[in-house]
C-alpha cells in the first residue's frame, strides 16, 4: 500500500496510458486466475463437442460465438490467457537468471571471462528470436508447450546479458564498489549484493515489456502449429485455425487475435510507464 | 609503519606513456597525520591506490609494519588499512541502507558475532555523531556531510590502524568541512590512528598534518615537517603553491613566501 | 536611463514538486553597475546558481514559479519570450560554467564552436570567424592559437579550456558576464590565471561580472562588491573590504571563521548550536 503513496507511483500515474496498461494487465491476470469461476462454459476447455451449436456467431449466450465443434470462444480465450501468461512467466523465469548471471560475470569478473561470455551472447543475439526458437523446437521430437517455453527462453536470455553487462560496466566504476573491494568483499558479494540491486529498475522494466513480447512470439509459434496442443486452448492456435475460414466465420480468429493484441499492448504500456518512472533505458 | 620504497608506475593511454609515479620514497610513522599534497596529475591518488591495492606498482614495494603489501592481499591486511574517498555522492551504494553499508565490513572481517551487528553499527554511528535512526535510511536522504560521516564510520568498522583519506572534505561546504575535519581529528586521537591525508588544499594541511610531501608530476618536490615546509619552502613549486592559495585575511597573506 | 546595469528586486523562485513546494529564492535584491565586479557567495542549496538561470531565462518549466523583477539595461527580463532571450544571450549577457571541458561540445573542434559564437544571430564567414577568434586568443596569451583552434576539447588541459571558454564568452563584448564557479574545477595555480584573465578582459570592455561561488578566497581576490546568500535569502551586502574585515552577519562570520587559515595551527571549532541564519535580518554595510 505504501507503494501507491510513494513518489514512484505518482510519477507513474502522471501518464494516463500507463495507468490504462496497468488496468488491462491486472484485469487479464485476474480473469486468468479465476477463469474456471467466471467463464460461462469452463467444460468447453477440455474434450467437448456440441455440433448442434457449431460455428454460431456472437450472441448473448456465446459472447464471442462458437467454434467449429461448438465450443464457446469467450471461455476458451480466457483460458487461453492462462497459457499465454504461463508461457511468459516460465520463459522469463528461465531466461532472466541465466542472462543476469552471465551479464554480471561478463561485466565484472575479468577480461577473459568478459570476452568468452560476450562472444557467446553475440552469437545468440545475431539470430532472430523466432528463427532460433523454431530451430530448437525442430531439434526436439514433437512440439508441445514445454518445448516451446525452453526454445523461447534460449532466444531471450542474451538480451538480459547485454542489459546487465552494460549496467555492470558503468556501476563498477562507482566509489562504493571500490570501497567494497578494498574492504575485502568477495566477487560474488559485489556482483549480487552491490551491483545487482542497482540493476533492478532496468530489470523490472525490461521484464514487464518482455512479458508482452514473449506472449507475442509464443503466439506466433503456436500459430505455426507449435506450442500447446489441442484440445488445450491457445490463442495463437485459435487464430491459425480460424485463418482459413475468414471472412465467413470471422469470430474464430478475430477475438483470439484481439486478445493477443490487448495483452501485449497492456504490458507494453505498463513497461513504458515503468521506463518513465525509473528513468531508465532498456 | 608504512614504508614506500622506490615506487614507480606508468600508464599507457592511447599510445602515450604517462609516468604517474617515479621513484617515490616515503616513510610514514605511527600516529602521523601525513599529508600528500599535489595538483591534478601529481600522482597523489595513484600512490594512494597503490598503497590500498587498487593498482599494482611497476617497480618498488610498499611495506606495512615490514610486511610487503601486494594487490591481492590477505583479509588481515585489508582490515588494518582503510579508506575514505573523495566523493561522498558515490561512496555509498544508493540501493543499500546505511545499516547494510556499515555492517558489510563487520561481516567480512567477523568483527563481532552475528547477533551483535546492530549494536556495533549503532556504536559506530555514534562515533561520527549520527543517531541510530540513520540506520534504516538510504543515502539519497542524507546530506554530503552526513554521507561522509557514514563513510568514516564504515572505515572505522574494521578497527584499522591506518586510514587513507583522499580529499575527504573537498566536496563539502565550508562550515560542514570544518566540522568533519574536527571529527577526523577527534577520531584519530581516540583510536590512536595514523592518517594519510591526500589533498590539494594547503590551508587544511597546515592545520592538521604534522608531515607533508609535495608532489609534482609524479615526483617528490619536497618533504618534511609541516612547520618547516611552510616557514622555509625550498622548492619553487612549493612556493608557487603556497602563494596561489586563496586566502581570506591579510595576516595570511603576510605569511606567504 | 539609470546607471544600474542589472537590478534584481524582490526576486522569488519556487519549484512545485511531489514532496511539496520548494522555496529556493525568497525575495532577493541585487544590483550591478556597468563594469562592476560583484560576487554572490553562498554554500550549496543557497540558490546562487538558479539566480543565473533566471537572469538568462532558462527556468520555464511548468512547475516553476517566479516573481519579482530582473531589470537589465532598463528592460524587464522576468517574463521575456525565448525569442527575445536568444538575442540577449551570448551578445549582451554571457555565461561561463564550472567545468570548462564539459561546457564545450566534445564532438566539435574549437574553431567550429567559435564559429557558432561569432555568428550568434548574424552572419560571418568561416575565415573571418577563425581570424577573429585567433586574434582574441592571442590577446589572452595563447601563443599558438591555430593549434588550439584545430583541437577538440578533450585535447586541451583544464586551464587552457577555461581560457578558451572565457575568450568565447567575451568575444562579443557582452555587457554582463555571469561566471558560475569558474575556477572551482581548476588546480589552484591555474585558478588565479583564470581569474586574472577575466579581470583583464572585462576591464577593457567595461563588462560587469557577476561571480557565483562558495569560495571566499576567490571572492576576496576578484570582487569589488559582495552579496552573501544563505538558503535563498541575502544576509549581507557590502564592499569586499567591509565584508571581509568587518562581517556584519553571523552567517558571514561563521563562514569566514570555518575556513582553515594559512597562519593557523588547528581547525576552527564550530558552534553546534548555530542559530537559524535566515531568521537574522540582513546586514547592509553603509555605502
Amino acid at each position: 500500500m505504501n507503494f501507491f503513496k510513494s513518489k514512484y507511483f505518482y510519477k507513474f500515474s502522471r501518464n494516463p496510458l500507463s495507468v490504462v496498461g496497468l488496468v488491462i494487465v491486472t484485469t487479464i491476470v485476474i480473469l486468468a486466475i479465476f477463469a474456471p469461476f467466471i467463464t460461462p462454459f469452463p467444460e468447453h476447455v477440455g474434450p467437448f463437442t456440441d455440433f448442434a451449436n457449431k460455428s454460431k456467431p456472437p450472441s448473448s449466450t456465446y459472447i464471442f460465438g462458437t467454434d467449429k465443434i461448438g465450443r464457446d470462444i469467450f471461455t476458451r480465450v480466457i483460458f487461453g490467457y492462462r497459457i499465454s501468461l504461463t508461457l511468459g512467466i516460465v520463459v522469463l523465469a528461465i531466461a532472466v537468471p541465466i542472462g543476469v548471471t552471465m551479464g554480471l560475470c561478463a561485466g565484472y569478473v575479468g577480461k577473459k571471462t568478459e570476452m568468452i561470455l560476450m562472444r557467446i551472447t553475440d552469437v545468440f543475439l545475431a539470430i532472430p528470436a523466432l528463427v532460433l526458437a523454431l530451430s530448437i523446437i525442430g531439434l526436439l521430437d514433437r512440439p508441445n508447450l514445454f518445448y516451446t517455453m525452453i526454445a523461447v527462453s534460449m532466444a531471450w536470455w542474451p538480451w538480459y546479458t547485454r542489459l546487465i553487462y552494460n549496467i555492470t560496466r558503468s556501476v563498477k566504476t562507482e566509489g562504493y564498489i571500490a570501497a567494497a573491494e578494498i574492504m575485502g568483499a568477495s566477487k560474488m558479494h559485489i556482483m549480487f549484493r552491490e551491483i545487482l540491486p542497482n540493476c533492478l529498475p532496468s530489470l523490472l522494466t525490461k521484464i514487464t515489456l518482455d512479458l508482452g513480447f514473449v506472449i507475442l512470439v509464443g503466439s506466433s509459434l503456436s500459430f505455426l502449429g507449435l506450442g500447446a496442443q489441442p484440445p488445450t486452448p491457445d490463442l495463437g492456435t485459435m487464430v491459425a485455425k480460424g485463418a482459413s475460414v475468414l471472412p465467413d466465420t470471422w469470430w474464430f480468429s478475430l477475438f483470439p487475435g484481439f486478445a493477443i493484441l490487448i495483452v501485449v499492448l497492456g504490458f507494453n504500456l505498463v513497461g513504458d510507464g515503468l521506463k518513465d518512472m525509473f528513468d531508465v533505458d532498456v | 609503519m608504512i614504508k614506500i620504497r622506490d615506487i614507480s608506475k606508468q600508464f599507457t593511454i592511447k599510445n602515450n606513456i604517462v609516468k604517474a609515479l617515479s621513484n617515490i620514497n616515503l616513510e610514514i610513522l605511527e600516529r602521523d597525520c601525513f599529508a600528500i599534497v599535489g595538483e591534478s596529475g601529481s600522482g597523489k591518488t595513484t600512490l594512494a591506490n597503490i598503497i590500498l591495492g587498487i593498482y599494482q606498482q611497476d617497480e618498488g614495494e610498499v611495506l606495512f609494519e615490514n610486511k610487503i603489501l601486494i594487490k591481492n592481499r590477505s583479509l588481515q591486511l585489508r582490515k588494518l588499512i582503510q579508506f575514505v574517498q573523495q566523493n561522498p555522492m558515490s561512496t555509498l551504494n544508493p540501493k543499500k541502507t546505511i545499516y547494510s553499508t556499515i555492517a558489510l565490513p563487520l561481516k567480512i572481517h567477523k568483527i563481532v558475532e552475528n547477533n551483535k551487528y546492530k549494536e556495533k553499527v549503532e556504536e559506530l554511528l555514534s562515533f561520527v555523531g549520527l543517531e541510530s535512526n540513520f540506520m534504516d535510511r538510504y543515502p539519497d536522504t542524507l546530506s554530503g556531510g552526513q554521507k561522509q560521516r557514514v563513510a568514516i564510520a564504515r572505515a572505522l568498522a574494521t578497527e584499522p590502524k591506518v586510514i587513507i583519506l583522499d580529499e575527504p572534505t573537498s566536496a563539502l561546504d565550508v562550515i560542514v568541512q570544518s566540522k568533519v575535519l574536527n571529527l577526523l581529528l577527534d577520531i584519530k586521537k581516540k583510536f590512536d590512528l595514523t592518517y594519510i591525508f591526500i589533498t590539494h588544499d594547503l590551508s587544511v594541511v597546515k592545520n592538521i598534518a604534522n608531515k607533508v610531501v609535495v608532489m609534482n608530476k609524479g615526483k617528490i618536490e619536497e618533504t618534511g615537517e609541516t612547520i618547516e615546509i611552510f616557514q622555509n619552502p625550498k622548492s619553487e613549486y612549493t612556493k608557487t603553491l603556497i602563494r596561489a592559495i586563496p586566502t581570506v585575511t591579510d595576516e595570511e597573506d603576510a605569511t606567504k613566501p | 536611463m539609470s546607471n544600474k546595469l542589472l537590478s534584481i528586486k524582490n526576486l522569488e523562485l519556487s519549484f512545485k514538486m511531489y514532496e511539496g513546494t520548494l522555496n529556493v529564492l525568497k525575495k532577493i535584491n541585487l544590483e550591478l553597475e556597468k563594469g562592476e565586479k560583484v560576487a554572490l557567495v553562498g554554500e550549496s542549496g543557497s540558490g546562487k546558481s538558479v539566480t543565473t538561470k533566471l537572469i538568462l531565462g532558462l527556468l520555464n518549466q511548468k512547475n516553476v514559479f517566479k516573481n519579482g523583477n530582473i531589470i537589465f539595461k532598463d528592460r524587464e527580463l522576468i517574463n521575456l519570450s525565448q525569442r527575445e532571450f536568444k538575442k540577449i544571450r551570448g551578445n549582451n549577457i554571457s555565461i561561463i560554467f564550472q567545468d570548462p571541458i564539459a561546457a564545450l561540445n566534445p564532438v566539435f573542434k574549437i574553431k567550429e564552436q567559435f564559429f557558432e559564437v561569432n555568428c550568434n544571430g548574424g552572419k560571418i564567414s568561416k575565415k573571418d570567424s577563425f581570424d577573429k577568434a585567433c586574434e582574441a586568443l592571442l590577446k589572452v596569451s595563447i601563443r599558438d592559437p591555430e593549434r588550439v583552434m584545430e583541437s577538440y576539447p578533450f585535447q586541451l588541459s583544464g586551464g587552457m579550456a577555461q581560457r578558451v571558454v572565457i575568450t568565447m564568452a567575451m568575444i562579443n563584448n557582452p555587457d554582463l558576464l555571469l561566471a558560475d564557479e569558474p575556477s572551482t574545477a581548476l588546480d589552484v595555480t591555474v585558478q588565479n590565471q583564470a581569474l586574472d584573465l577575466m579581470d583583464d578582459l572585462t576591464k577593457v570592455t567595461n563588462t560587469a561580472v557577476l561571480l557565483i561561488t562558495h569560495n571566499m578566497g576567490v571572492v576576496r581576490r576578484f570582487a569589488e562588491k559582495v552579496y552573501v546568500i544563505y538558503r535563498g535569502v541575502i544576509v549581507e551586502e557590502g564592499t569586499k573590504s567591509q565584508v571581509f574585515k568587518n562581517p556584519g552577519h553571523p552567517y558571514t562570520e561563521a563562514l569566514l571563521q570555518s575556513i582553515p587559515k594559512l597562519n593557523g595551527t588547528s581547525i576552527p571549532i564550530h558552534n553546534d548550536n548555530a542559530p537559524n541564519y535566515a531568521e537574522i535580518p540582513k546586514f547592509t554595510h553603509p555605502k
